[in-house]
């Protein structure tokens, strides 16, 4: 098997890994607060309903919590073996908030998930929502330094390339934590993670409903749902417009692709609400606009231009021919450490030294590189253009969908005619596996997006992946294909039958 | 309207605590296999500075053979 083979196979298995570690996770995020919620009723009203909620609810969380914990760290075992070069290069920033992650979030998580299920008989109540809501701001803390970590691969800040030890090395903590796109992306993230509990626990509800069982439990289950979903799929609508805003100043050939945008159109720029992306053509045939709305959405102004593709392209092209001479100073300095003229060269080029290294996909040596190569790795800068434009819309729908649900599900509730209402109740049912498809496509948009880039600007993904055998990354991708399908079948064997089972109505309210 | 319970169900919670600490070690055993079988540190590649600098800049420099 080839490089190019190791390389496909290699993103393939971080790929899937990553995408089904994201089943577990939007419902952790979002099912964790809803019981906080649920359990804060409880101690403020007495109301036994609310702790049989929180109890039930609580334990398909932590079925969920079990079977999802650790399916991440699959991941890491990766970055080691797979991507050995990409470790070793970002590894000193990457792996701060990883490790962050690790010692603050996942252990405040973890310790007070196992007070929450043993500590009913042991705490009195106030004790025991402070574990509930532990729990929420811990699940919420782990999103916040992975999104740290990952928004550091779309705009790597407080960061510089130190030439004597090939890596990157931290100048500024606090310009990491404060990454405006990690701020952006937390924010949708675990908006999207609250769609997803709203959207899980309204379905069962609905389940119950349909069939008359737990009838009082579903309705005011369905209710919380309803409210906390209704709030939450507008945030992460609103707070994805923010996070779609950052991509305008930091990762502009990601907007120009998924707007299928070939060419800098006057502002304020169409928004594409329909179209067929050409990408052999260079050309959105059959193009639906609505005038000026991309503009200002991505810009907010009536006067500033969003770049198109082909106007990005040229820019990479110059990109790379200044990030030549960086490659030339960084194999000087590699010679000869003590050699001033280069490392002056290279502190001159070095935010370009990156995109140098997109020719080493055609040549040996980028400064030997030929005009028809430097024009193939500009264009190399644009990632996949139908599956960007068409995953974003259906995410985007699949968002404005979730608003109509929720909306229409709260004004029932409020007229009390959720109960009978059969109608609503199966579309809410069959909703329970969208949210997910929403959330991995907009993991999709975000991560496929930045190819060809595993660190933006800075490493290319071909150069990052190990030198090891394909055969063997083949091999370990089928053993994740037998553990993560083991999993699945568990998970969802386990989730069902609690689900079938009920509530827990021994301790009901007289 | 109070919180009444048409039905009382024997809800083996003990059950439920069984099944999940089941599925966490067959869990934690495949994940183990995994890590043993293709992810220890002898699959790993080296990547000290040197490599690392064969692999992204591409040409064997001699100061890394030092």
């Amino acid at each position: 098997m080839s490089a190019s083979h190791l390389l496909d196979l290699s993103r393939l298995q971080f790929a899937a890994t990553a995408m089904f570690h994201f089943l577990f996770v939007p419902l952790t995020l979002g099912l964790s607060l809803l019981i906080a919620i649920m359990e804060s009723v409880y101690v403020m009203t007495g109301r036994l309903i609310w702790r049989d909620m929180t109890r039930f609810w609580g334990l398909l969380f932590g079925i969920n919590f079990a079977m999802g914990v650790a399916t991440g760290i699959t991941m890491e075992f990766q970055f080691g073996t797979n991507w050995a070069y990409y470790s070793h290069y970002v590894g000193d920033i990457f792996g701060v908030p990883l490790a962050l992650e690790g010692l603050m979030a996942f252990f405040l998580e973890a310790t007070f998930i196992g007070l929450f299920f043993f500590g009913w008989d042991r705490l009195s109540r106030r004790q025991h929502l402070i574990v509930t809501w532990l729990v929420a701001i811990g699940s919420n803390l782990s999103a916040l330094w992975i999104l740290i970590a990952n928004a550091w691969m779309q705009n790597p800040t407080g960061a510089h390339f130190n030439p004597d030890t090939m890596r990157m090395e931290l100048d500024s903590i606090r310009d990491v934590i404060f990454n405006p796109v990690a701020q952006s992306k937390f924010v949708h993230t675990v908006s999207a993670g609250y769609v997803t509990g709203a959207v899980f626990v309204l379905a069962v509800s609905a389940w119950y409903l349909l069939k008359g069982r737990h009838v009082e439990f579903a309705r005011r289950s369905a209710t919380v749902a309803l409210s906390f979903g209704l709030a939450a799929s507008w945030s992460v609508v609103v707070l994805g417009d923010e996070s779609g805003y950052t991509l305008t100043e930091h990762q502009k050939m990601k907007i120009a692709a998924m707007e299928s945008m070939w060419h800098t159109e006057p502002a304020p720029a169409p928004f594409t609400i329909f179209g067929i992306p050409d990408s052999k053509m260079h050309e959105t045939r059959a193009a639906v606009r609505i005038p000026w709305l991309l503009g200002l959405i991505a810009t907010r102004s009536f006067d500033t231009e969003v770049p198109g593709i082909y106007e990005l392209v040229a820019h990479a092209k110059q990109q790379i021919i200044n990030g030549i001479p960086a490659y030339t100073a960084l194999h000087a300095l590699r010679r000869d450490p003590a050699d001033s003229e280069a490392r002056q060269a290279l502190a001159v080029h070095a935010q370009d030294l990156g995109y140098a290294l997109l020719l080493r996909k055609y040549v040996e040596d980028p400064a030997a590189a030929s005009a028809a190569q430097i024009e193939q790795a500009a264009w190399d800068t644009v990632p996949a253009v139908a599956s960007m434009f068409w995953s974003f819309r259906t995410m985007v729908g699949l968002g404005f969908f979730f608003i109509g649900l929720f909306t229409f599900g709260f004004v029932l509730a409020a007229k009390r005619k959720l109960s009978d209402s059969r109608v609503f109740l199966r579309i809410a049912l069959w909703t329970l596996p969208l949210p997910w498809i929403a959330a991995e496509l907009g993991w999709f948009v975000a991560e496929h997006g930045r190819q060809p880039w595993a660190i933006e600007g800075v490493l290319p993904t071909f150069l990052a992946v190990s030198s090891i055998p394909a055969a063997s990354v083949a091999l370990s991708l089928s053993g994740f294909v037998v553990f993560y399908s083991v999993l699945a079948v568990l998970d969802v064997f386990l989730l069902k039958k609690y689900i079938k089972l009920g509530p827990d109505t021994r301790g009901a309210d007289p | 309207m109070e919180w009444r319970s048409n039905k009382v169900i024997r809800w083996p919670r003990g059950a439920a605590s069984r099944d999940v600490l089941a599925a966490v070690a067959l869990k934690l055993a495949l994940l183990a296999a995994l890590y043993v079988l293709f992810f220890s540190p002898s699959h790993r590649p080296a990547s000290d500075a040197a490599a690392t600098a064969r692999a992204v800049a591409g040409a064997d420099f001699p100061g890394d053979r030092r």
